[in-house]
């Protein structure tokens, strides 16, 4: 096939990195809204093949692409990552549990638990949900019926394996990350896995689980606030976000590590069909 | 509320490779569509390595650009995604794409490879569109599911 008619009958493309897995399919991947485990906003995750994804968007000030003979003024690229299943539903199953103080709570049916009031997504994810969440929860089973309870420190037990594992990554990635000492990629292992679960408990639980002093973190979510939201137009804040990306690189090494966590880690909500409607 | 639709990319024959030719510039050019991109933009390589990094030379309206290629990661590949028309040969609006909230897309080309270009300076590992690779390594580190068996371990191995 000619590099050039590829293009034929698309009016607006866009450039996605994803998994080669997600092209096995029988069907289209699905965007789905669910709620961001974090800030509860809805976002758009992308589940194909089976596999739940999260987009990211990164776009520098100025670029467009050369794609063969074609140009696309947008040069933003789009990266689908798989997501792990439990940190998304986390939140659904604490909640679903109904805890009070002491008390732990009631046990629950997987597909009484999914049901989210505003989010119909979290119903596809009914199979995913019965294979990954035994190793968060205390199950019981009466019959041919399965029951789950979010047990927290089954919680905590899995969030010290995500941070062991992010720390055995970050000095790999290159020598300003290979340079730090253990202490520091720690607790930067520790704020990556924070930005996709609550501070209060399970970021509180995870600091103090691992004698780590609780830092504050409005610092933080001040940063959160100054992304995009779901309702501001698309190109002005992506600019602001590479300033910021821009000027912290300047700096030392530790803050070009956070600058690109940045850049790589944040969810871009509804990017899909938000960058469309301006466009339209 | 929307799809993508990677399944034309799953046969090698039915979907152009890019691979090559996929190029983020470094400016804005304010136009969408077909061009003879590759008649007047031919990138060359040269000698020059620096910390790893393979520069590569181009001309874009009289400016030099100094670029590299990076590789995806293995296990990914690079889709260019389009948007079908509202409109179909007869002029007549599809059913699926006629909601802005439902954009269907569809895998159009594929690619493993790109280039980046720089204007100002010469392509480094401090690139920050090298370092937005460094994604895919965390994202398997934080995502990959965690089995029971490593539960135990951690509990175990700290107390």
């Amino acid at each position: 096939m000619s590099s050039t008619v590829w293009c034929e009958g698309a009016e607006k493309t866009r450039v996605l990195i994803a998994p080669d897995s997600g092209c096995g399919g029988n069907k289209p991947g699905e965007l789905l809204t669910l709620r961001h485990p974090k800030s509860e906003n809805g976002t758009c995750y992308l589940f194909n093949n089976g596999m739940l994804q999260e987009l990211q968007w990164f776009k520098q000030s100025y670029g467009s692409w050369f794609l063969g003979d074609y140009i696309s003024q947008d040069g933003s690229l789009y990266m689908a990552t798989p997501v792990d299943p439990v940190f998304i539903l986390l939140p659904i199953f604490d909640e679903a549990r109904m805890k009070k103080g002491e008390d732990p709570g009631k046990f629950r049916q997987v597909d009484e638990i999914l049901f989210v009031e505003g989010y119909p997504g979290y119903q596809l994810l009914l199979s995913l949900a019965e294979k990954c969440m035994d190793v968060v929860c205390q199950t019981q089973e009466v019959g041919s019926m399965k029951f789950y309870r979010l047990d927290n420190s089954k919680v905590l037990a899995w969030l010290s394996c995500k941070v062991c594992c992010l720390k055995k990554t970050l000095p790999e990635l290159d020598k300003n990350y290979a340079a730090q000492d253990e202490k520091q990629t720690l607790v930067d292992a520790v704020s990556i896995v924070g930005e996709y679960v609550k501070t209060d408990p399970w970021l509180k639980l995870l600091y103090d689980h691992l004698g780590l002093e609780f830092v504050d973190p409005t610092t933080k979510e001040t940063n959160m606030e100054n992304l995009p939201s779901p309702n501001e137009n698309y190109m002005e804040p992506s600019n602001s976000l590479q300033e910021k990306t821009n000027k912290k690189q300047g700096k030392s090494g530790k803050q070009t590590k956070q600058a690109k966590i940045e850049t790589g880690s944040k969810n871009i909500r509804d990017m899909f069909s938000r960058a469309c409607k301006k466009k339209c | 509320m929307g799809t993508i639709d990677f399944r034309a990319a799953s046969d090698e024959n039915s979907i152009a490779d890019l691979s090559g030719q996929v190029h983020q510039v470094p400016c804005c050019i304010r136009f969408d569509g077909s061009a003879e991109v590759s008649h007047y933009f031919k990138p060359k390589s040269t000698e020059v390595e620096i910390d790893g990094v393979r520069m590569e030379e181009a001309h874009f309206r009289g400016r030099r650009l100094q670029g590299a290629t990076i590789s995806l990661p293995s296990g990914y590949s690079g889709f260019v995604l389009g948007q079908a028309s509202n409109q179909n040969a007869n002029g007549k609006r599809k059913a699926c794409s006629s909601t802005e909230e439902n954009p269907c897309w569809e895998a159009k080309a594929k690619f493993d490879k790109m280039t980046y270009w720089n204007h100002d300076n010469l392509p480094s590992k401090d690139d920050t569109f090298l370092r937005s690779f460094h994604w895919f390594s965390i994202a398997e580190a934080l995502h990959k599911p965690v089995k029971v068996e490593d539960l135990v371990a951690v509990s175990h191995g700290e107390k």
